[in-house]
């Protein structure tokens, strides 16, 4: 008798555990629908963003996600032409996540910013496109700008790289190998998962954060060989990402465009403080086989190359390291910038812009008068 | 330790499991530790302020009760004394800087040369909210209408309970003090009652008024908003302060019933009064009565003649206005409350007298909505004066509206739709199962409770928009 109380008792609250699970995720379908025009059966989530094929890991066109919304090129923001209107200087910008834009309000991210800076300053003069595809390795970024960005006719093409993957750049890049697409079949992944996991970001003591993230991260180097953790940038990988470099470079002057570098900008200044340590775990939880230390190298050397290269080639350098101060006000987390962040980004861009035009204007005129 | 953080979770939930495991007549020391813990944790300086509020009204309530055995003359001198003690620490940490400054713009005004010295001073939390707790104690006392207690920890955790001293309900001591006398931990329903009542809570506050109030900054954040925007910024506040501090109520009101505590009801449907007194028997009802039964009733109230009548009103609502917040937004606020009160008594009899076209012409409910809208239009604009940040932007905000300039920018309505279009979808949809108010869903049908408080839980946890303070927790 008891024992089918207990039964009984059990089965009730299971089945309020259940009937509020079902709710939650109604709750999570109708408003992915009603905030983002999100399909309300199938799947939703990032990965609706990328896809892979012929031209290898890149954005789809016309996906959506969110706030993200891809054009018929595969390129973040409104529709363009693949012609170049006449009379228009096309930009290219090229990178990862930071020039894609995480954190900032739609419109906010530094390309865009760029492209509104330029039209007040030269109305109808300038066209800013944002390339970038989050998680793209310095290696694959040659080959994309090859079989896909050129084809855009860009006047510049400015290159903000990633440091922390410069671990995954390889001797020489490969041609991609297109990638047997499968059919997935019935999937359901639950949204509520996702929100949970926001819900907890949001509200959970940074210090219990950090802890489950050192957690994890242990628990991943704990899977693999000890020479798989990194303390250090292995040379090899600095002179691969060199020469990526140079290689996109000169593909891109090969096209009669003009490049332009940036250093790249982070927020940790020694990694000393306790906020610092808790950013830079949270850093290394993304590439758990790099140490912080190795993570905070990594960043150094690039830059180094960088700098070295635009001495060597005479490449502009825009400094974004220094341009943006180390504060929370400009990143959302240790690399990717604020609303504000990216408008300092921005600028910068901005300003060597001008430069490069009004020097390519003052050639011009040399030219024809000589 | 704001109700909506995890601290005050956390803080709370130790609170449950101490006073739940602990015997019974510990509950009441249990209970003041943990306030004054919770008053501390915002600043323990002002710790000693309390204490000393707490023991001036103790000891002094013995002193002014008519059994006390002291003549009446003593009586009212130790009354006297106690209420100046008491408008005094309100009156410096509150008005100080505003007098002060209001002396320095006559002055300036004049020609003459202004002081322009300020005090460094922090209003102490809830002092507006436990300095009234404590002038009806004195007062309730010396009336005869209370005996005083002899626990001064009874007296002290009256004053000082962690769920309503920030911002109320004002609650009176003689429904509080019985209930430490026989303090029970909260049955099961009554616990229930209270999570409900804490969800809900944290929904107003979290979902809407929070996001609502972002809508609402930008729009008082502009130098010359669109009439349109003036609109959008009185109504938006409206439901924000509505959902912030009926939320911040609920949330008090839970917490306190799950530790077998009932406090007030503060808030009766307020946006569907029929006129604006009415409207004050629904909008922070603690508040009203107490005005009622120690400033205007005292004062004579509407008892003696019609000017009487309005000068004390006048003066009640000025009082009210100036009780929210040092500043002559709020004056102005007041004010014009006293204005609309004495202005629907004046009217009211006009209206019995010639409203027979409306009465013939008109069913019930359209006349009743008319009141509702005609009223609801009114508090709105009081709200625009209560929430302008000077005499400046009052003004700005009133020419805007009435001038109605400016594109009209349909979009600043998705927050007003959304955040408030779901708040009252809930509490339509509890209707049409039967359920007349929120406040009765813990005894509806369990799968009922499931659904709603899923949903409630989706919008509150995943939809804040950051840990907002309380409106009412900066008076």
């Amino acid at each position: 008798m008891k024992i089918t109380a207990v039964v009984k008792r059990s089965v009730f609250w299971v089945a309020q555990l259940v009937l509020a699970l079902i709710v939650l995720e109604l709750c999570a379908r109708v408003d992915d629908l009603l905030t983002w025009q999100a399909p309300f059966r199938g799947e939703y989530s990032e990965e609706m963003l990328f896809v892979t094929d012929s031209l290898g890991y890149h954005l789809r066109p016309n996906g959506r996600f969110q706030k993200w919304h891809i054009n018929s090129h595969g390129f973040r923001g409104s529709e363009i032409t693949m012609e170049k209107p006449r009379g228009v200087i096309r930009v290219v910008t090229v990178g990862a996540s930071e020039t894609f834009g995480l954190y900032e309000s739609p419109g906010m991210e530094y390309p865009a910013q760029l492209q509104a800076l330029l039209e007040k300053e030269r109305p109808g003069r300038y066209q800013v496109l944002n390339t970038a595809i989050p998680g793209i390795s310095p290696s694959r970024i040659g080959y994309y700008f090859d079989t896909w960005l050129r084809k855009f006719s860009p006047d510049f093409v400015i290159y903000y790289p990633t440091p922390s993957f410069i671990m995954e750049a390889e001797e020489a890049p490969p041609a991609w190998k297109p990638q047997p697409t499968r059919d997935p079949g019935f999937q359901f992944k639950p949204r509520i998962s996702g929100r949970f996991r926001d819900f907890y970001k949001r509200l959970a003591p940074q210090s219990v954060q950090t802890y489950v993230r050192q957690w994890l991260i242990t628990r991943a180097v704990r899977n693999h060989p000890t020479d798989w953790v990194h303390s250090s940038v292995p040379p090899e990988k600095v002179a691969a990402f060199r020469k990526e470099l140079e290689d996109l470079a000169q593909k891109v002057r090969a096209g009669g465009s003009e490049i332009i570098f940036a250093t790249h900008a982070n927020l940790i200044r020694s990694g000393d403080t306790e906020e610092e340590r808790a950013l830079l775990i949270a850093w290394r939880k993304l590439s758990p086989s790099k140490t912080e230390s190795c993570l905070m190298e990594t960043e150094t050397r690039t830059n180094e190359v960088v700098t070295r290269l635009g001495v060597q080639y005479d490449i502009p350098v825009v400094d974004i390291n220094t341009a943006i101060p180390k504060s929370s006000e400009y990143f959302a987390d240790a690399a990717h910038f604020t609303d504000r962040g990216a408008a300092l980004a921005a600028q910068a861009f901005l300003a060597k812009i001008l430069k490069l035009e009004s020097s390519r204007v003052q050639k011009n005129s040399v030219d024809s008068a000589n | 330790m704001l109700f909506n953080s995890v601290a005050f979770a956390v803080f709370f939930s130790a609170v449950l499991i101490l006073t739940r495991l602990s015997p019974l007549s510990w509950q009441r020391v249990l209970l003041l530790l943990a306030s004054f813990v919770f008053y501390g944790y915002w600043d323990w300086r002002f710790l000693p302020l309390l204490w000393t509020a707490i023991i001036i009204d103790y000891y002094a309530a013995h002193r002014i009760a008519p059994e006390s055995g002291n003549s009446d003359a003593d009586r009212k001198y130790w009354f006297a004394g106690c209420v100046i003690a008491q408008l005094a620490m309100l009156g410096f940490f509150k008005y100080s800087n505003f007098v002060l400054g209001s002396v320095d713009s006559v002055f300036a005004t004049l020609g003459w040369n202004s002081s322009q010295q300020h005090l460094d001073i922090i209003l102490p939390l809830g002092i507006s909210f436990y300095t009234f707790k404590t002038l009806t104690y004195t007062t309730d006392v010396y009336r005869g209408h209370l005996k005083p207690t002899r626990r001064l920890v009874d007296y002290a955790l009256h004053v000082s309970f962690f769920p309503t001293i920030v911002a109320g309900p004002i609650e009176r001591a003689k429904n509080f003090l019985p209930q430490l006398l026989s303090l029970n931990r909260a049955a099961k329903e009554q616990m229930l009652e209270g999570m409900h009542l804490i969800l809900w809570g944290l929904f107003k506050k979290v979902f809407v008024a929070d996001n609502i109030a972002l809508l609402v900054n930008q729009v008082f954040g502009k130098a010359e908003p669109s009439g349109f925007e003036a609109l959008i910024g009185a109504y938006g506040f409206a439901l924000q302060i509505f959902c912030d501090f009926s939320g911040y109520t609920d949330l008090a009101r839970g917490c306190a019933k799950c530790l077998g505590i009932e406090l007030s009801e503060n808030f009766r449907q307020p946006y569907l009064a029929l006129s604006p007194s009415d409207f004050w028997q629904r909008w922070h009802i603690t508040l009203s009565t107490w005005l009622r039964d120690y400033i205007f009733l005292p004062l004579g109230g509407a008892f003696k003649s019609l000017p009487n009548a309005y000068r004390n009103l006048a003066i009640t609502m000025t009082l009210a206005g100036l009780w929210h917040g040092a500043s002559w937004t709020f004056v102005l606020w007041g004010v014009y409350w006293a204005l609309l009160l004495i202005g629907h008594r004046i009217l009211q009899p006009v209206m019995k007298h010639n409203g027979g076209w409306f009465r013939h012409h008109l069913p019930k409910t359209a006349r009743k909505t008319i009141k509702i809208l005609v009223t609801a239009q009114l508090v709105c604009f009081g709200w625009l004066l209560f929430r302008s940040e000077s005499l400046g932007q009052v003004w700005t905000m009133t020419t805007s509206l009435l001038q109605w300039q400016g594109a009209v920018d349909l979009s600043l309505l998705l927050p007003l739709l959304k955040f408030g279009g779901l708040y009252l979808l809930v509490e339509t949809a509890l209707m049409t199962v039967g359920i007349e108010s929120v406040y009765r869903l813990p005894r509806s049908l369990v799968w009922i409770k499931t659904i709603v408080y899923a949903v409630l839980f989706y919008f509150t946890a995943f939809y804040g928009s950051g840990a907002e303070t309380f409106i009412y927790a900066q008076f």
